[in-house]
Parts: C-alpha cells; structure tokens; sequence
C-alpha cells in the first residue's frame, strides 16, 4: 500500500459553510506550496465538487481536475464517514497510490448534525464548522461534532448581528464545552476571515510544521 | 472460526447453532463495513421515473435481478472463488475476478463493486489471519486481481470458514438488504414492507445459492440489459443520493 497522505475531515451542518471553507483555504494552502486533493461527499447532489472543481481546478489551476472527487453517501452522510467508510477509503487509497506528492486530501462530509464525527482511519484532523445563524446557542449545545473536534470554526460571523447572536457567548460556550487548550477560529470565509487562522492551524497541527514535499525535495526552508 | 456446513452439520443436533452462523451474522450485518449502503443498483432513478413505484414492484425487480444477474452472474463467481481459495490455487481466483469483473459493464457499478470487494478483504484480513487471503490481496495490489466483490467475499467467506452456499446466501441477502434499504431511504417503502419483502424473497435466495454453487464459472450468465441501461443513465444524474 501506498504512503498515508495526511487527511483533514470536515464536518457540519447543511449551509455551514463547509465547501466555502474548502474554497478558501486551498488557496491559500497552495499559495504556501502545498498540494491538495479534495473529496466532496454530498448528500443528494455533486453540486459542491463541481463547483469546487470549477473554481480552484478549472479557473484557477490550484490543483488538477481528477484530484476534486464527489461522492453519493447513500443518503447517510454520517455513515459515509464514520460507520462505513469503505467508498472514502478506496477513493483515498486510489488517490495516495497515484499522487504520492500530494501533501494532504481533504474530506468533506455531506451536511448532517452535530453529532457528527470522522473515522479515525479515514481522517486525521477534524474541523467542524457552525454558523452563527443557527443560533448563538451552539456550540453551548454540545454534539459530538463540536466537542470531539480538534478545530471548531464558528462560520458566518458577520450576520452575527442579524440573527441575534452573540459573538461573546460563543466565545465563552466554546472554551467552556472544549476546553482552552481546543482551538476555535471565528470567520466570515466569504470574505477571506479567519481563513489564514484555519491554514496556519492545519499546517501547525496536522503536519506539524512540515514544508511542502515539493519544497522539502528542493531543499527548501520549513513553512510556518 | 467456522468450519463447513456439511461439517457444522455433523457436529449438532436439530436446532444446534453452526459454527459458522456468528461468522455468516457478522460479515452479512449491515454495520460490515463494504460501502454498498451508498448503491441503489439504479432503484434511484427507476423510482423516479415510476418504473417501480412499491413493495410488489420492489420485490419485482429483486427478484428478477437474482435470477438473471446476482444469482447466476456473482454467486457463481463467489462459489469458484470460494473452491479455488479452498485449493489455494491462485490462478484460477485471478480469473474468476477477471471474469466477475468483466461482467459488471456499468462502471460506476463496477468500480463500486471493486472498491467495496477490497474494503472487505482489508477489513476481514485485520481480524482473520488467512494465507489465501493474503495472497489474493497481493494479487489486488500488484493489479492482477480487481478484488470486485463477489470473488472477495467468497476469499473471505472461506477464510472466516463459512460454509459455501452460505456464503451465496450471505451474497443474496447483502443485495436483497441494499435493494430494500435504499427503497426505504428514497421514501418508497416503510419499514414493516421492506422486512415482507425480505421474508417474501427467502425461497428465491435459498434456490439461487443452491443452484448457483456447483456451477462452473464457464457457466456464468446474467441478462438484464433494461436495468444496466437506467445504471448509466443514472450515472449521469446531476442530483442524486446514491452511487448507481
């Protein structure tokens, strides 16, 4: 079998804002060197992985077409990820076997609930993302997906005021329920914030450091 | 570990448990991880367009897949599989895969059949340590063998020691249980109809694990050209829950 590329999971609720996030932060992920493939598991449609393939494949050439895959879950986005994630893995493993250059693949669970999880033998850093307008009474709430995660990302803050949420109980819910040493990022991925904070976290927890294998076979200085 | 029927047989009393039944309870149950929860074989799109619409449509359609496909095509393959694996002979496990695999002409049905053959020989392998296993696993990884499903689960079936025509069952069954869990999922059934179904279609899977495992593998056949043809029209299916 091939060598193990490093995998992040991606989990939330539908509208959350998880293919916005993966829209954003790639680019800036590859704008340090770093090679990504994207797996994009929807629920009903392949909506996401086209668009995802459109825009940083097609358009932007951030990374090659056939490295953006879409998959059906069956209708269980959680089982795709947690209970069975045979399709996922031998997606991965086709993906690992011809691209070892790549640095990490990411997996985008289909929209679910909070109690959502990744397998660890599918992934190894798990981001779940909320947005504020489901209420500022998450992450208070609890679920799995919020305080098993390594990176809770609490999405859409700028309609904070719209909808009645405060930015300041989230705040305080989420080092409460995760506990201080559990990262969380505020953002607004539309317009690029706390995107940088979401990359930094990845490349200092997940990769713990490492340049990109591009990079690191040219002799180049270590990415921070 | 199991042993044979024939031998589970001999070993018990009327009503004793087989050896082999936790093995066959196991790999058959739906928390198995295969990945074939996520296929419809085309279910998705026939209900779409009203071609099967409720449970006698359903069983319908079952049971005509098991008869001129999943009976006649994949439990033949298994059954050779599984004989080839019992005389550990590596060649002809090779070409009942490429046989098997041939035969599926859809290609996401076919690399999903693949996919969730080599989940399944990755899974059974970390629990149950076989050399024939192994080895057909070595024969995935150097690509002389796909690992499409059937012929996996008839390597592992024989690894775990379940019986052969057991073994077909658990095939039967497997299809029978996707069949009327993606029917469920799509709204097209409630559950006490998608047990009747299963309960309906019992002595249709007992005759086709039956028939299917003395068979050689120059005898396997499938006609069911309709249903592959909605597989790849739903293929290319914009919005869609399930793989086929």
């Amino acid at each position: 079998m091939a060598e193990r590329i490093p995998r992040i999971g991606i989990g939330g609720p539908v509208g959350s804002g998880k293919s916005m996030l993966i829209e954003r932060v790639v680019p800036v992920l590859a704008g340090r060197g770093y090679s990504v493939s994207i797996i994009s598991n929807d629920v009903i449609s392949k909506e996401d992985a086209d668009r995802m393939r459109a825009n940083l494949a097609t358009e932007r050439g951030l990374l090659p077409e056939n490295l953006v895959v879409g998959l059906a879950t069956g209708g269980c986005p959680h089982t795709a990820v947690r209970e069975d994630p045979s399709m996922n893995i031998s997606v991965i493993e086709e993906i690992e076997r011809e691209h070892p250059e790549l640095d990490l693949i990411i997996i985008e669970s289909g929209g679910d609930n909070i109690t959502t999880t990744f397998s660890p033998l599918l992934a190894d850093y798990f981001i779940y993302i909320v947005d504020v307008a489901g209420g500022d009474k998450y992450p208070r709430k609890g679920g799995l997906g919020i305080t098993s995660c390594d990176l809770l990302v609490i999405n859409k803050t700028d309609l904070a005021p719209m909808v009645g949420a405060d930015l300041e109980v989230m705040r305080s819910d989420a080092l409460r329920i995760r506990g201080a040493e559990k990262p969380f990022v505020f953002a607004n991925c539309m317009a690029d914030q706390g995107v940088p904070e979401v990359a930094d976290l990845i490349v200092r927890n997940l990769l713990f450091g490492a340049p990109p294998k591009s990079r690191a076979k040219n002799g180049g200085e270590v990415q921070r | 570990m199991g042993t044979s029927d024939a031998e589970a047989a001999a070993g018990g009393g009327p009503g004793a448990c087989a050896p082999d039944d936790l093995d066959a309870l196991q790999i058959s149950d739906s928390l198995f991880p295969t990945g074939m929860f996520a296929s419809s074989g085309g279910l998705e799109l026939m209900f779409a367009r009203g071609m099967v619409t409720g449970a006698s449509d359903l069983s319908a359609l079952c049971r005509d897949l098991i008869t001129h496909q999943v009976g006649v095509a994949d439990c033949v393959a298994l059954a050779n599989a599984y004989d080839a694996a019992s005389h550990e002979d590596t060649d002809s496990i090779e070409g009942v895969d490429a046989a098997c695999c041939s035969a599926k002409t859809v290609r996401e049905a076919r690399d999903a059949y693949v996919r969730s053959g080599v989940q399944l020989c990755r899974c059974v392998a970390g629990f149950c340590g076989d050399a024939r296993l192994a080895r057909y696993m070595e024969c995935i990884d150097d690509g002389r063998a796909s690992g499409v499903y059937p012929v996996a689960l008839g390597v592992c079936c024989r690894a775990l020691g379940i019986g052969k025509e057991k073994a077909a069952l658990i095939m039967l069954y497997g299809f029978v249980s996707n069949m009327v869990g993606a029917a469920l999922r799509l709204g097209m059934i409630h559950h006490f109809e998608a047990q009747g179904i299963i309960h309906e279609l019992k002595p249709v899977m007992r005759e086709a694990a039956a028939s299917s495992v003395a068979k050689d593998v120059s005898e396997m056949w499938q006609f069911c050209p309709h249903a592959e043809a909605l597989q790849m029209a739903h293929a290319r299916t914009d919005a869609k829950m399930f793989i086929t």
